[in-house]
């Protein structure tokens, strides 16, 4: 009972947490190029899309294997 | 297999209903790797239904993952009572390992789940099917949330689909 009440404490802390907000509104061009990717025969469901997280973890190696040269 | 495959495998395995959220999910809409956005986290988007919080709950920890609230580990057994109370809350859980953040949410700012699921495209990675929200619900949704780290991606975000589609208008064929 002691732990079911610490983890409503828990979740009523976050769920009450203040949130910071103040809606953005989103230009027309913007929308636009969303519809046109959108609509790119690449991001059609049934694409494969295993290049993205492996272009990702390529992009974050990279870094780590620079050398200081001076 | 790609982690985030493995984990999207396990949920498929349970019938748990998710979409893929945020700016992991609209990575998977990006026309090159220019528009690629680094993030640690993945937020997948869950319906309100304490059966299913659990059954990914049970996916996420079948792959390795801890089951946080807050700083704290989630309560223990995660038991019915204790997904109602997350439910009732709208109370976000992460679960994670080492190198894999996966917030489970139960809000998507402007949006109900059945919206975002009626309307989601279905990507593949490691032949496993991925859930992702319409790009559009995604961008709508970060622009009614507001919050700094919203608006930064917006206006990057805008920017390099802006650089990509003005080079491929303007590429010589």
């Amino acid at each position: 009972m002691e732990a079911d009440d610490r983890a409503l404490k828990i979740l009523d802390e976050i769920a009450n947490a203040p949130r910071e907000s103040g809606s953005v509104t989103l230009s027309p061009d913007y929308l636009d190029a969303i519809r046109c990717v959108e609509s790119l025969p690449q991001n059609q469901s049934g694409a494969d899309k295993g290049w993205i997280a492996r272009a990702l973890e390529q992009s974050s190696r990279f870094p780590a294997r620079a050398v200081l040269k001076r | 297999m790609d982690d985030f495959a493995a984990l999207a495998r396990a949920l498929h395995e349970r019938d748990t209903r998710f979409v893929v959220i945020g700016v992991w999910g609209a990575n998977f809409f990006a026309p090159a790797a220019g528009a690629l956005f680094t993030t640690a986290d993945r937020d997948l988007f869950l319906p309100l239904d304490a059966e299913n919080v659990m059954r990914a709950w049970d996916a996420c920890e079948g792959s390795g993952l801890s089951l946080w609230s807050g700083s704290e580990p989630l309560d223990t057994p995660h038991d019915r009572f204790i997904a109602d109370a997350v439910v009732a809350r709208r109370a976000l859980v992460r679960a994670s390992r080492a190198e894999l953040q996966v917030d489970l949410s139960l809000v998507m700012a402007g949006f109900d789940f059945e919206t975002v699921w009626t309307e989601r495209r279905v990507f593949l990675v490691d032949g496993v099917e991925i859930p992702v929200a319409r790009l559009a619900h995604i961008v709508e949704s970060k622009a009614a949330a507001g919050r700094e780290k919203d608006r930064l991606f917006l206006a990057t975000h805008a920017d390099a689909l802006r650089q990509l589609l003005g080079d491929s208008k303007n590429r010589p064929t």
